[in-house]
């Protein structure tokens, strides 16, 4: 639905819902005594003021694009899959684990372990896919409990296995990401992003796979009734997803210092559950996540300056741009919302055995037009 | 999908033009300020009353004592580290950058590299050799050891045989501090064995939170640590022992007592003031003397290496009256609500010393005499192996 | 005797247009069970939507003995002491009847807690009253059908309702069930309570009721004391007499070839988990509308469903020769097999999916439209799209637009459009022309009778006569699950199925027509 919105509708939206967020964000500051003027200057100078803090969006963008398609391909499958962040922690550890212990040659080393971090992302995500298939345990429930069992797990590896000091030990240069610009973080992961962006978007769109999904996760039944498994189109929503946040981690890890993982994860953040609210903004379409991503890197890269220039406290500027955030993802949350499958309103309504049939058919057809002058 | 390629073209528009203007802004700024004091701290950050605020302290003094610009950033996450440090590097602006906390590790040393002719200062961690980067060290052993003989002398004296400490991450620094502590300890236990009674023991426990920005973790931990009967507790976890003091309060006003025990001691900073009456000390890390010394280094040629601060240089040690009066002061300065007026608050943590046995203070006396004659030599714990070995000896 | 519930020129026009109810007049007596009869889309539950509170109505009024009342809620309905029993009951699951009956009851306060023990007397009281018994301490989730609907009355008499109204509630009982509701009704009845019964089953509206009201296209056509009603006058008043509107679609000269479809003693469980299709054999031969008529809700649903591989199946089903067991829908449309389903909105169509998209939902998967890896050929999606539009003069924005955009008419234009590109051999059309508006009706019959003369074998349910009667060349009335007769549509009149329809076997019903006609003949 919403990737049918006009691309100017869509514009507008997110435009308004920045000003409402920024203004929001401003009024916030004053009261509290500070410049709002001077915060979103070093805010938009240190994220885009020159080609170091551009560099610096777009690297801290790189993971986010990831996480947020994971999100964005089980919107598109019905699913509401939040398991990024144990597959980026998964895909993490294994990228330390080859990237770190393998020796293979320069040109092989990089590619081996960024596919060796997917691939064990994809596989953290099919517990969850098998758990709602066998047993109909919801995806919420079962890749929340994978999330910490992956997290206490790779705790667990990297300090009593792989650590030097605070951190596991450091990837080999050969499995690391070159750097696109020096004086900067800036590397080739984020090639890897876009082109996973785009791959996610061609599955979408231009895949009978892709169709079949869509298809799933908008009506089931219909899909089902053209000739869709629905179940094996969500094992595909859970292990494509599980490839991009699997790459997250790799990214993380083989894109910047430390080139490891921190005893207690820090390094890896929140990284997984930061791709959700990327993927609402950018409407769960693989190009609005490059943007939207590119929008929350530009958030983080600015961040720092808000307290270096206008020496806004670091609170402060966390709820100010989270203010910014809620506004520009309120919309599309609204509209899952209602997405999801509304139940008829009276027990009759929804009879096989219909003479109940007889009047919701006027009244949903009434409803409908609602729906469709509204948008 | 045409309505994307519109959308796209906007925003990369709008950036551009935010960028031009961010431009502008940033050439503008240069020109104000020159040779500033640029203080980054990890994503712990101030408001923890103690490691990050004495550092604020320790910069905000040399900021008045040379008269220079004073400014502060907070990183967002690791990943933000090495960044804001190139775009500090990159402004010139900075006198000296000094990075507050363990966890620069990898970013201040490489940062270093990347920028020669900016100088560098690493609280809390080595120079890697590298001439920009003044490493700022502490022999926190000398903190931790005179609170872990007071804390043992104190258990032992309400015949408790258990205390603890709640720890931050494992890294050196924190190793170092517990090290210090069970040397404490276990020296306490002699001398009380020489002096007061006789086959006293006592057991040191000291769990990771991993964090230290975490409170509420800290307090569960310490309600654990209380519950197993260790009611003397160390906190060196910055922010999050400063839950510990609350669960120590707790469990003291459960027991319907204004002063303790149980009791709390403090880290880093003279933290006394925090819970008065409940904490009965403070190991003092002056990071407040490593960052002003960072500063006046700067200023001066000297500059690279590493500085070891201990006992001898007033870096470590066990807090003085004098100590919790000026950190009440600052706190009344910073507008820290204070459990009474200045003077109560004192009064109530000079009541807290009397109330335990006279000759704490005479062990005390004579641990630290001996440690600055060199008589004592604590226990290096700068490696996983060497705190390992510590806890063994010192259990 | 002064009507307890009393209705007066109730009119419902839904917001799209669509009359539900006009003008109705009903008047119901306190003691009396009665029985509100008729098709589906007569309006039986808008009425008792009314009545009970669910929807307001357009213009008229409700008298409650005697006084003007209007309801904004079903607990304003509640409270005036009328309850309505759903086909699919309000319980929920995991609590137990006590929990089940007391959850929402007034009498608790908003501070006091309900006390169990309270409760429980009452409840005894009301069981002991009315001889309806229920277990009280299990999850009514583990409870037969039959006993959840207890439960569920039970929970009414509860609130001390004196008006129960129960929408189709044998639908989801067994025969024996059945008998102890209808046990059940009579003691309530003795008490002194009233009970509103909608049915189509004339059989049931006959053993249990005094009086009956039929409805007939929003309208009331006839009330009446049930002694003075026979099964035959209450078929001929639910289906009508009117002169047929259109004559029946010109048959085709030559015979129908050999059979497409051949089904033997096919046995679907519906939902609930009972026999939904009990045994049905029948075949649809090439170039031939095989109708299925009934009244919904006795396993056409589910029949369809079996035979496009939405739902599993006992028995043997085959297509050219071919069996369907275990096959997927997608399979089946492989094999030539077409299906207009009965809701398009929810099954036909993705509404949010483009036009273009939804023209290949079921062909995406035909090397047609997918290419190398599995690619979509877009360029030919669209091409077929335009072709649709055109071919079927779909009234739409573009190809790109949302089928959710399309109105009712061009949405089963559009599903009957795709249906078709397949080619296929078999078309399995349910319900094909519901709601839509008399063009595209009309257009939607002659296509499907064009499919007949082009050898296509067409199995058509739908609860429509005047579309059966249209289009049929053969007519099965199915009723709970069976079919109650099988004949060339030449040999039946629309009062037989009728008959048909309310369970009578063939020969009785036939026999009865022939009575009917022969005093009808004989009398003026």
């Amino acid at each position: 639905m919403s990737a049918r919105l006009g691309g100017l509708r869509v514009l507008l939206e997110v435009g308004v819902a920045l000003l409402l967020g920024l203004a929001l964000g401003a009024v916030l500051m004053a009261l509290w005594g500070y410049d709002p003027w001077k915060a979103y200057q070093a805010l938009f100078q240190g994220a885009l003021g020159d080609r170091f803090g551009i560099a610096n969006t777009l690297s801290r963008a790189t993971p986010l694009i990831l996480t947020g398609l994971t999100f964005a391909v089980g919107v598109r499958a019905g699913l509401f899959n939040i398991g990024a962040q144990g597959q980026m922690i998964l895909g993490a550890l294994v990228a330390v684990l080859i990237g770190g212990l393998l020796d293979l040659p320069p040109g092989l080393h990089l590619p081996v372990t960024v596919l060796g971090a997917m691939l064990a992302g994809a596989l953290w995500s099919l517990p969850a896919a098998f758990l709602k298939l066998t047993r109909g345990v919801h995806e919420v429930i079962s890749t929340i409990m994978l999330n910490w069992i992956a997290y206490w797990f790779t705790g667990y590896v990297v300090i009593a296995y792989l650590s030097q000091g605070r951190r596991s030990l450091q990837v080999d240069p050969t499995a690391r990401f070159p750097l696109i610009m020096a004086g900067s973080d800036l590397s080739y992961a984020l090639l890897l992003s876009v082109l996973l962006a785009g791959l996610v978007y061609w599955a979408l769109w231009h895949h009978v796979a892709g169709y079949e999904l869509r298809a799933a996760g908008l009506n089931p039944e219909a899909a089902r009734y053209g000739g869709v498994r629905p179940n094996r189109s969500l094992v595909w929503a859970f292990l494509l997803g599980g490839l991009a946040a699997g790459g997250a981690g790799a990214v993380e890890v083989l894109g910047r210092l430390p080139f490891a993982i921190t005893n207690d994860l820090s390094n890896l953040g929140t990284l997984g559950f930061d791709g959700i609210a990327v993927a609402l903004v950018g409407r769960n379409h693989p190009l609005g996540i490059l943007l939207s991503a590119v929008f929350f890197g530009a958030l983080a890269a600015g961040r720092t300056m808000m307290g270096y220039r206008a020496g806004v406290p670091f609170d402060m500027i966390q709820i100010v741009q989270g203010v910014i955030i809620l506004a520009i993802a309120a919309p599309e949350m609204w509209r899952i919302a209602r997405l999801r499958p509304r139940r008829a309103r009276t027990p009759a309504a929804a009879g096989p055995a219909g003479t109940g049939t007889e009047g919701t058919e006027g009244g949903e057809g009434g409803e409908r037009e609602r729906e469709r002058r509204q948008a | 999908m045409r309505s994307w390629r519109v959308l796209t073209l906007g925003v990369l528009t709008l950036a551009g033009l935010l960028g031009v203007w961010g431009l502008d802004a940033g050439q503008t700024a240069v020109g104000q300020a020159q040779g500033a004091i640029c203080l980054y701290f990890d994503q712990t950050g101030p408001g923890d009353l103690s490691f990050n605020d004495m550092a604020l302290l320790g910069a905000q003094r040399a900021s008045e004592a040379f008269g220079l610009e004073l400014r502060t950033a907070t990183a967002a996450g690791e990943a933000s580290y090495l960044p804001d440090l190139q775009t500090f590097a990159r402004s010139g602006e900075c006198l000296v950058i000094i990075g507050v906390g363990f966890l620069l590790f990898d970013a201040l040393p490489e940062a270093a590299r990347q920028f020669p002719d900016q100088k560098f200062a690493f609280i809390d961690g080595p120079s890697f050799d590298l001439p920009n980067l003044l490493g700022v060290l502490f022999r926190e052993q000398e903190a931790g050891a005179p609170v872990g003989v007071v804390a043992a002398l104190v258990a032992l004296a309400n015949g408790d045989s258990l205390i603890g400490a709640v720890a931050g991450a494992e890294i050196p620094p924190v190793w170092r501090y517990e090290a210090g502590y069970r040397f404490g300890a276990h020296w306490a236990v002699d001398w009380y064995n020489r002096h007061v009674g006789e086959g006293a023991s006592i057991e040191v426990r000291v769990p990771y939170t991993g964090r230290f920005d975490d409170p509420a973790l800290g307090k569960t931990t310490a309600e654990a640590l209380i519950r197993e009967g260790a009611r003397n507790l160390l906190g060196i976890a910055g922010g999050t022992h400063l839950g510990m003091f609350d669960a120590v309060e707790e469990a003291a006003r459960a027991e319907g007592r204004e002063i303790g025990p149980p009791f709390a001691y403090g880290a880093d900073a003279a933290q006394e003031y925090v819970k008065p009456g409940f904490i009965l000390a403070s190991g003092r890390k002056r990071v407040d003397v490593g960052a002003f010394e960072a500063v006046r280094r700067a200023l001066s040629g000297e500059f690279g290496g590493d500085i070891l601060l201990g006992l001898k240089e007033e870096g470590t040690g066990f807090s003085t009256v004098q100590d919790v009066k000026t950190f009440i002061d600052l706190a009344v300065q910073a507008g820290y609500p204070l459990d009474g007026t200045p003077a109560e608050v004192l009064h109530k943590v000079i009541q807290a010393r009397i109330s335990v046995p006279a000759y704490v203070w005479v062990a005390l006396d004579e641990f630290q005499s001996a440690l600055k004659a060199g008589e004592i030599t604590l226990p290096e714990a700068d490696t996983p192996e060497q705190i390992a070995e510590v806890r063994e000896r010192y259990p | 005797m002064k009507p307890l519930i009393e209705t007066r020129g109730l009119t419902k026009v839904y917001p799209d247009g669509t009359v539900a109810l006009r003008d109705v007049s009903l008047r119901v007596h306190p003691g009396e069970v009665h029985g509100l009869l008729g098709e589906n889309g007569a309006g039986k539950t808008t009425l008792t939507k009314i009545l009970s509170g669910l929807l307001p109505p357009t213009s008229g009024e409700i008298r409650w003995r005697g006084e003007p009342v209007r309801f904004r809620s079903p607990r304003e309905a509640l409270r005036r002491g009328i309850g309505m029993v759903h086909q699919h009951f309000a319980l929920v699951g995991p609590f137990t009847g006590l929990e089940n009956i007391a959850l929402g009851a007034e009498g608790g306060g908003a501070l006091g807690p309900l006390r169990a023990s309270t409760v429980r007397g009452r409840l005894e009281r009301i069981m002991d009253e009315s001889g309806l018994r229920a277990p009280l301490d299990v999850p009514v989730e583990t409870l037969p059908v039959g006993v959840q609907q207890r439960v569920e009355i039970l929970k009414m008499l509860y609130r001390d309702v004196e008006l129960l109204i129960l929408d189709e509630p044998t639908a989801v009982l067994t025969p024996q069930e059945a008998e102890e509701l209808f046990e059940t009704l009579r003691g309530l009845k003795a008490q002194g309570r009233t009970v509103i019964f909608i049915t189509h089953k004339l059989k049931e509206v006959m053993e249990i009721t005094d009086r009956i009201t039929v409805l007939r296209g929003g309208r009331v056509v006839a009330s009446l004391e049930t002694r003075e009603a026979t099964p035959e006058k209450l078929s001929t008043l639910m289906v009508g007499r009117e002169v047929v509107s259109e004559a029946r679609r010109p048959r085709k000269a030559t015979e129908p070839g050999e059979p497409v479809l051949t089904v033997r003693d096919l046995c679907v469980r519906g939902e609930s988990g009972l026999r939904a299709v009990d045994g049905l054999s029948f075949e649809v031969r090439a170039g031939e509308v095989f109708a299925v008529a009934g009244v919904q809700g006795n396993g056409q649903t589910e029949l369809v469903q079996a035979l496009t591989g939405l739902r599993p199946f006992q028995g043997d089903v085959q297509v050219l020769g071919r069996s369907l067991k275990g096959l997927l829908p997608g399979e089946i449309g492989a094999l030539g097999v077409a299906h207009i389903p009965e809701d398009r909105r929810k099954m036909g169509l993705i509404l949010p999916f483009t036009v273009a998209e939804n023209s290949v939902l079921g062909l995406q998967r035909f090397p047609r439209f997918r290419g190398a890896l599995g690619r979509l050929r877009w360029r030919r999606i669209y091409g077929h799209a335009r072709t649709l539009i055109e071919a079927f003069s779909i009234q739409a924005p573009g190809v790109r637009a949302p089928a959710a955009a399309l109105s009712g008419g061009n949405q089963q234009k559009l599903v009957v459009g795709r249906e078709l590109s397949k080619s296929p051999r078999l078309v399995i059309a349910a319900h094909p022309t519901r709601g839509l508006d008399v063009a595209a009706t009309q257009y939607i019959r002659d296509l499907l009778a064009r499919l007949r003369d082009e050898d296509v074998a067409v199995l058509l349910v739908s609860a429509d006569l005047d579309e059966v009667f249209q289009l049929a060349d053969r007519i099965g009335v199915m009723y709970e699950g069976r079919f109650t007769g099988i004949a060339p549509a030449d040999a039946l009149d629309r009062e037989t199925v009728g008959l048909l329809m309310g369970g009578l076997p063939l020969e009785e019903a036939l026999r009865a027509r022939a009575r009917a006609r022969g005093s009808g003949e004989g009398s003026p």
